[in-house]
């Protein structure tokens, strides 16, 4: 009969375009990655990782190392850029007897309190039971003195967050599955589950939802707008803070690739971002296959996007999953999942 | 339940070829990003630069007029200013049609006399390749025109010239270029009607065939390997040259985007690749309908002729140069030549270097810690 013809027909069209839909999120067809170097680059970590980057000034740029999921403890390191890019482990005293202390390190930022001057460093951490902030004053010379952890009920499987107080913060719920097949089921199904909290000193509230797995966060450097990488959907984000720290989103980017986590230039408002331009090699879990690394430098006019530029990018050989990269010292420090740590001379950046 | 089976197959068969063909035109590559090496300058504001070559000295010649009807030989002296100027021509016969539609060249200095010629194809009334002499001053002297009944009525592209007035031409398609339509039909059908001939003194015959779209041609600076863009199947293809001027297949890399013409470094052996990233933005190459399509610059670093790494070098999303067809590197300035628009010229203010490493392993641009 026609009808059934005609419904059938939609019906394949439908799956058809949702078909080739998913095929192009996946970055099926692309394989070749092209070199991009901005200057000369070394390897300053072969392997373990460094999920995320922060500079903390004077070319001091600190690391979350050895992410691995639900895995051992991990190390916070530091790189110094302007003293032949040495790298060391910083000693943590104070901390718990926790033998899943800082395990899988994930998403960092640090604060400044503007009255004691005092640096404060927050770390994402997943040990099995629950999520946990592992809270740590950063003291001069260069250690860690664990101050307290941060948890809430509310806290399924976070990602990234950046602080704008004392203990205050916004953070990214990347899925709500913390085992892990059902992890991968959540991320190869689609479903918009994550979203973005904010964490008032005492209590986590949500302030937006209904993301694709949302994973760097950060502000601009005049604390009026959080910009969120929702790496699921390949989209930047920008969204207005108001007096109560809700969010409003006001612009939104199609990007194209894996962006990861985001890094902010404090003099210039650039955005520096650690991404995937290859979405199938780098959630792989069946081919082996050795995912690529890319740095973006996402150039800001009134805190929206101006312009887009690539400034780094490898086939992996040398760079294998990027998620995080800094701007300090003329230097780009790129991060990445669980292999190396590249720091690159940056010998040209176009004016802002 | 066989039927089933082989009906099920042939859908499959079908979605394939449509899924190919979606790729090919890379309909999914929407967002582009800028990769810009150092501080660019325009040296030439339109008119085109399809094909451009360093003849010596700091001075990059540029063919124009591909887009519009009458071309000129421009040029820029990279150690004096920044601005380009037409060449004069001394000499010239005296054809209407002399001098129309300007598209690949080649230079070549007689190892005996020392004297420097350039040949430019040119879309004539038939397909011909005009030889100058370069003279000191920068003129052109009129020498002759070549053409040959094999390929007077087809799609000339790129040439590479390896001896007083022998080289290797491309042959991009069957259908002339003042038959668009035909010509666009015949891209988008992929069929492989491309050949490259080798034209001896006299006459020229095939000496490579089915070929989609073969493109920018150029040889190694030991003049053993012929390096040809087939820019229809976005592959890189190298050939052996052997004693008898014929072309043996030694390797074809994908490369993933539309190359167009090839430069290469005299010194490092460098191939510097103008491309046409988004394939389906091609179809307005030639700026009838004002399309902006993206432009990219690729240098491929080589090994005994053989690709050791590939680097993107400049990319642009069409708002500043598209249509980049051709590129060199003279001294640390990128120069950039586009099929109908623009020429510029950038500073690279890093480039990485082109040696083996002791370890073997990796790249000079890295340093194991």
């Amino acid at each position: 009969m026609m009808w059934s013809t005609i419904v059938t027909i939609t019906l394949f069209g439908f799956g058809f375009n949702y078909f080739l839909n998913y095929r192009d999120w996946l970055d099926w067809e692309k394989d070749l990655v092209l070199s991009i170097n901005p200057g000369s680059c070394k390897t300053i970590i072969k392997d373990g990782g460094s999920e995320d980057v922060t500079h903390i000034g004077n070319g001091i740029v600190l690391m979350s190392t050895g992410f691995e999921f639900f895995g051992p403890p991990g190390q916070i390191k530091a790189v110094d850029l302007n003293n032949g890019n040495k790298v060391m482990t910083l000693n943590m005293s104070n901390v718990p007897s926790r033998t899943d202390f800082l395990s899988a390190p994930h998403g960092i930022t640090t604060w400044r309190d503007p009255d004691t001057d005092q640096l404060f460093l927050y770390v994402i951490c997943h040990p099995k039971p629950e999520d946990r902030i592992e809270v740590f004053e950063v003291l001069k010379p260069l250690t860690l003195k664990y101050i307290r952890t941060i948890t809430d009920p509310k806290f399924d499987f976070m990602n990234d967050m950046v602080a704008v107080g004392r203990d205050k913060f916004y953070i990214t719920k990347f899925a709500r599955f913390r085992e892990y097949n059902r992890y991968n089921l959540e991320m190869f199904s689609g479903m918009k589950f994550g979203g973005i909290f904010y964490y008032d000193g005492h209590k986590a509230r949500e302030v937006a939802s209904g993301y694709y797995m949302p994973n760097g966060i950060n502000i601009s450097p005049d604390k009026k707008v959080v910009y969120v990488a929702e790496w699921g959907t390949k989209t930047l984000r920008g969204f207005r803070r108001d007096s109560s720290n809700n969010l409003a989103e006001i612009w939104s980017t199609y990007t194209g690739t894996g962006i990861d986590n985001i890094e902010v230039d404090p003099d210039t408002g650039d955005l520096w971002i650690g991404s995937h331009p290859i979405t199938w090699k780098i959630i792989d879990p069946f081919f082996g296959s050795l995912p690529p690394g890319q740095v973006v430098r996402v150039k800001m006019q009134d805190n929206a996007v101006s312009e887009i530029e690539i400034i780094y990018q490898d086939d992996g050989t040398n760079c294998a999953g990027s998620t995080a990269a800094t701007y300090a010292a003329g230097k780009m420090v790129v991060g990445t999942v669980r292999e190396q740590t590249v720091v690159c001379d940056v010998k040209y950046l176009t004016p802002n | 339940m066989f039927g089933s089976a082989a009906r099920l197959i042939f859908i499959g068969f079908v979605l394939k070829q449509i899924l190919d063909y979606r790729d090919w035109l890379d309909f999914n590559r929407d967002v582009i990003f800028t990769v810009t090496p150092g501080k660019c300058h325009v040296v030439l504001h339109d008119g085109g630069s399809e094909d451009l070559t360093h003849v010596g000295n700091g001075v990059v010649l540029f063919s124009t007029g591909l887009a519009t009807s009458k071309g000129h030989i421009k040029a820029v002296d990279l150690n004096q200013s920044l601005n380009a100027f037409t060449l004069n021509i001394t000499n010239s016969p005296e054809r209407d049609d002399f001098m129309t539609k300007l598209h690949g060249l080649s230079s070549w200095r007689d190892p005996h006399t020392g004297k420097l010629y350039l040949y430019v194809i040119s879309h004539a009334s038939e397909e011909s390749i005009e030889v100058f002499e370069v003279e000191d001053g920068m003129n052109l002297k009129y020498i002759k025109t070549i053409t040959d009944s094999s390929f007077a009525s087809k799609f000339m592209n790129d040439l590479v010239v390896v001896g007083k007035d022998k080289f290797y031409i491309s042959q991009f398609a069957h259908f002339p270029i003042r038959d668009m339509t035909k010509v666009n039909l015949e891209w988008l059908s992929r069929w492989k009607t491309g050949n490259i001939y080798y034209y001896d003194g006299h006459r020229a015959r095939v000496v490579a065939s089915n070929l989609e779209q073969p493109n920018g041609i150029n040889i190694s600076p030991d003049a053993k390997v012929i390096y040809l863009s087939e820019w229809g199947s976005k592959t890189l293809k190298a050939y052996r040259r052997e004693s008898t001027n014929n072309l043996v297949e030694l390797w074809s890399t994908y490369l993933g985007t539309g190359i167009d013409n090839i430069e290469v470094d005299p010194d490092t052996g460098d191939l510097w690749i103008g491309a046409h990233p988004v394939m389906w933005k091609v179809i307005d190459l030639l700026n009838i309908f004002g399309a902006k399509h993206p432009g990219q610059v690729l240098r491929i670093k080589m090994t005994d002729n053989a690709i050791s790494e590939i680097e993107e070098v400049f990319s642009d999303d069409g708002n500043f140069l598209y249509g980049t067809s051709s590129a060199t590197n003279v001294n640390g300035k990128l120069v950039i030549g586009t099929v109908s628009q623009k020429a510029a010229v950038c500073e690279l203010n890093y480039l990485s270097k082109n040696e083996a490493t002791d370890s073997g392993l990796l790249p000079d641009s890295y340093v194991a810690n």
